[in-house]
């Protein structure tokens, strides 16, 4: 499947624009919606994510020779749990504010199913720095995405915006005044509707042609050819 | 017998896995068209997460803790739910052959479901001891069976009337949309707690 | 062979990240250890201004104080106490000079309502305490709409005010 002539340009790009794993292939919902209260927590949650994902790229493309096929879904799963936990680390030790803002949703990024389905989909079969770089292009999107539906969330919930940035460098961000904010956004259902909201909008923007996934279920997932549901048909039908 | 309930009730209820915590989102929005298939996988999810916490929860204690390993945690964790997943599929295969056909098809999607290792991570950092890690499991997985049945409900309202909706709202936005509507009803469990027990 | 070359790569597989993971522990469990101390600290020399930094731990024989201490340069107590509020667990530090009077108060953990509940978090709440004692500490105004949040900290101030007279 590798091909020489890889265009090393789209790789990068293709992750941040035509296959945003969030907004066009819905991938990673769970800490879409979960983290992103606040803009700077969906950076944090979205580098932390894209630090992971570079990394399980790069070894799994390094060792798609050696890893054989039975056993390849756990071998992924270990190399992403210990990219993880590294990561979690790093965050614990020098970014302590972001470790408790993120809570138990660091961890889980072993099962983002973005991360588990770019080592499957791409870093198998291709070589070391279009991986890389896929990581990187995928991770940015990622990122994006959180940021986007953070900053909607936490202006229109909160009235601030980059609030709790002190770790990215930046004093206080903005802070309107607002006497009543519309809560509602920083809660649950704020997640769901936010997050409903941008993929609409990208559906009305791209006319409809932008969305991949029409519907949620396995034959859109990324992870799907490593779920053996999918392959007897069962999953969503 | 008090602290169960609560661990139960915040569980099902206030703490919402699916609609307030934000864990399983794929399988809540993926697997919940038809009512059979949404029960059954709630009913395979609730299942793995019991037998994951039983399996989890003393090795964690009484082996990577005293053993000074517990930065393992979440590759052990994510292995032993890969292995148990694979494990059961076969049991039941060999053993219960009608409820791998009810369930089977289910099993693999959870491996990567992060609801089930949530849970896992979630009662240690709860500090809860196993009686109590084990009914925390069980209601969770109740709660993610509640909002799963519950949802399909809605769903079908919804798919029903695909045609009355603008073209670049329908499916998944809309599919969202309603589950906003779902978590705002849950909201009003918030504080059962408080009122019930204090 | 065929068998075992998947059961091989696997467990080295898990071997050597076992070990980078060891190896990456043991480089920042002191960075992150001295954060943990550092955010205590922090959280301590906010609540009791003027405190020397060195403090010796007591015990106040609550179950619900997680942690009492006296500062060993004699500017007062901190204490570490722990309720529940709307959402779940709520930890509240409460600092106090040698008379039981309040230095300050900081909502450490807490579940809470976003934009409710959560803004028992802020100053505007907390510094109401700041002057008050065991009988005064109920006379503060509770945020409207989070009646359960203020009353939860209000419990755990006046726990830290038993907590002061347990161990005074």
């Amino acid at each position: 499947m590798s091909n020489p002539k890889t265009n090393y340009l789209k790789v990068l790009t293709n992750g941040i624009l035509k296959e945003n794993p969030t907004l066009v292939l819905i991938l990673g919902t769970c800490p879409t919606l979960a983290v992103t209260t606040m803009a700077v927590n969906g950076i944090g949650m979205g580098v932390a994510a894209m630090a992971v994902l570079i990394g399980s790229n790069i070894v799994i493309s390094l060792l798609k020779k050696i890893i054989p096929d039975s056993v390849r879904i756990p071998c992924y799963i270990v190399v992403i749990a210990a990219f993880v936990t590294i990561v979690q680390f790093l965050v614990k030790a020098y970014v302590p504010v972001l470790d408790s803002a993120l809570g138990v949703y660091l961890p889980l990024i072993v099962v983002n199913c973005i991360i588990l389905g770019r080592a499957e989909m791409f870093a198998n079969k291709n070589n070391v720095v279009a991986s890389a770089l896929d990581g990187v292009g995928m991770g940015i999107g990622f990122t994006i995405a959180l940021f986007c539906m953070g900053t909607i969330r936490e202006l229109a919930g909160n009235g601030t915006w980059m609030s709790g940035a002190a770790w990215l460098g930046i004093a206080n961000g903005i802070n309107l005044h607002w006497d009543s904010p519309i809560i509602v956004f920083l809660l649950a259902p704020g997640g769901f509707l936010v997050f409903g909201f941008l993929i609409a909008a990208v559906n009305y923007l791209t006319k409809g042609k932008a969305i991949k996934k029409k519907e949620f279920g396995c034959a859109g997932c990324l992870a799907a050819s490593a779920c053996s549901a999918a392959q007897k048909g069962g999953c969503n039908e | 017998m008090k602290e169960f309930a609560i661990i139960l009730i915040s569980a099902v209820l206030v703490n919402n896995y699916v609609l307030s915590k934000f864990l399983g989102i794929c399988p809540f929005l993926g697997v919940s068209k038809k009512l059979d298939s949404a029960f059954g996988m709630s009913v395979a999810v609730t299942f793995v997460m019991a037998l994951a916490t039983a399996a989890t929860w003393p090795i964690y204690m009484y082996i990577l803790v005293p053993k000074d390993l517990s930065y393992l945690q979440t590759i052990v964790f994510i292995l032993i739910i890969a292995a148990l997943v694979q494990f059961i599929e076969i049991a039941l295969k060999k053993y219960i052959p009608s409820l791998h056909a009810a369930l089977g098809i289910y099993l693999p999607l959870i491996t990567t479901n992060c609801a089930v290792l949530g849970v896992t991570i979630l009662n240690l950092d709860e500090g809860y001891n196993f009686v109590e890690s084990m009914v925390n499991s069980i209601g969770s997985g109740l709660g993610f069976m509640l909002a799963m049945v519950l949802f399909s409900g809605v769903r079908s309202r919804v798919d029903a009337s695909t045609d009355k909706i603008p073209k670049a709202y329908q499916g998944i936005p809309i599919t969202l949309t309603a589950a906003a509507i779902c978590s705002v009803s849950f909201m009003g469990f918030t504080g059962i707690v408080d009122g019930l027990f204090h | 062979m065929k068998l075992a070359k998947p059961i091989i790569v696997l467990t080295l597989i898990c071997l050597i990240s076992s070990a980078l993971l060891g190896l990456t522990y043991e480089k920042t469990k002191d960075i992150i250890a001295a954060a943990e101390l550092q955010a205590t600290n922090d959280a301590m020399a906010e609540v009791l201004p003027g405190s020397s930094g060195d403090f010796e731990q007591l015990d106040a024989g609550m179950e619900n104080v997680l942690m009492a201490a006296k500062d060993n340069g004699g500017a007062g107590y901190v204490f570490q106490v722990e309720d529940s509020g709307y959402g779940g667990a709520y930890v509240v530090m409460v600092g106090m000079d040698n008379e039981g009077t309040i230095t300050g108060a900081k909502l450490l953990e807490h579940n809470e309502t976003p934009g409710l509940g959560a803004k028992t978090e802020g100053a505007d709440f907390t510094s109401q305490f700041i002057g008050k004692n065991q009988s005064s500490a109920a006379d503060v105004d509770m945020i409207t709409g989070a009646t359960i949040s203020s009353s939860a900290f209000i419990r755990c101030v006046e726990a830290a005010c038993e907590a002061f007279n347990a161990v005074q």
